[in-house]
């Protein structure tokens, strides 16, 4: 029997992921100058950064695991950064 | 802790329950991460879109509707945190209270899919489907058609791997009390892990779909 994570963590976790809910569609209307978009992007790296260490315990994983859960992030990142800076540069917005 | 010889067929080829759970789980990541770039690949297309069409991509979102959207992300989350309780229930051997937790995870998952059918039904009506009969009065409607046309596939994809959650879930429910308490365990978490990815797929749609452009000029 593994482990299993307190009932005030998760309940912890829900109402933080809910208090950045409320940060990020807030802020959504806020005029921040064009760092709306980089603003909600942070809280939704956040939100995914407490689903991925609590919710789905990789606090608490073997290394193997993690290296599995970060090469489908990392190999996404490549594709993303490879992708986003050659358009970018194409179209002369970099 | 190894197993007898009756148990050893349950977690052949390993020798020790935690062996094979870890495996499980392990393997369940590397799924996970396959998925990961399915809708990757999609995000990227939405990216280089996006770049290509600024403006169209800000004025389109603006069509979104920002309330069941929020509300939508607010369901998912939760249903994140029911089925994470389920999995904490299913360790303890708290099986009533842990096929609780899974019923309401399937139920919020179910109001997921009922708000984003109401919200199907608007741009349906307000020809905002991708096709012969859209419809845009605006500067770049070609840009506004390629954001919806992101719109319905991401959203679209995403809400069929909701509905196979759901399956998940209720098969889980329905077996639940026959399985093994370790089975049970690790099979809980494995269906929560699934759960938890879809949830995150959409943490990332909601901003990039909803939020875009919400500042009031």
């Amino acid at each position: 029997m593994t482990s299993a994570p307190t009932l005030r963590s998760l309940l912890a976790v829900w109402l933080a992921l809910l208090a950045l809910l409320a940060l990020t569609a807030g802020s959504a209307f806020l005029p921040l100058d064009g760092m709306n978009g980089a603003v909600s992007l942070a809280v939704a790296v956040a939100k995914t950064a407490l689903v991925l260490t609590f919710f789905m315990r990789l606090r608490i994983a073997r290394g193997a695991t993690r290296l599995a859960a970060s090469a489908g992030f990392g190999f996404l990142a490549v594709l993303l950064a490879i992708a986003w800076f050659d358009t970018a540069m194409r179209l002369g917005r970099g | 802790m190894s197993v007898g010889t009756a148990e050893a067929a349950h977690v052949v080829p390993f020798d020790r329950r935690e062996t094979a759970h870890d495996a499980s789980t392990f393997g369940m990541w590397v799924f996970l991460a396959s998925e990961i770039m399915f809708f990757g690949a999609i995000f990227t297309a939405y990216v280089l879109t996006r770049l290509a069409h600024p403006e169209a991509f800000a004025a389109a979102s603006r069509l979104t509707d920002f309330v069941l959207g929020t509300t939508n992300t607010a369901v998912l989350l939760t249903s994140s945190f029911t089925i994470a309780l389920a999995a904490r229930a299913t360790t303890l051997r708290q099986l009533r209270l842990s096929k609780i937790a899974l019923a309401a995870t399937i139920a919020l998952g179910l109001v997921f899919l009922a708000i984003k059918g109401t919200e199907y039904a608007a741009d349906i009506a307000a020809h905002r489907l991708p096709g012969a009969d859209f419809r845009y009065e605006g500067t770049d409607p070609r840009g506004v058609q390629l954001f919806f046309g992101l719109y319905f596939v991401t959203t679209g994809f995403h809400a069929l791997h909701l509905l196979i959650g759901i399956g998940l879930v209720g098969t889980v429910i329905a077996r639940l009390e026959r399985w093994r308490a370790d089975v049970a365990e690790h099979t809980t978490e494995l269906v929560a892990l699934y759960w938890h990815l879809v949830d995150v797929v959409w943490i990332f749609l909601y901003p990039l779909l909803y939020l875009v452009s919400r500042v009031p000029s």
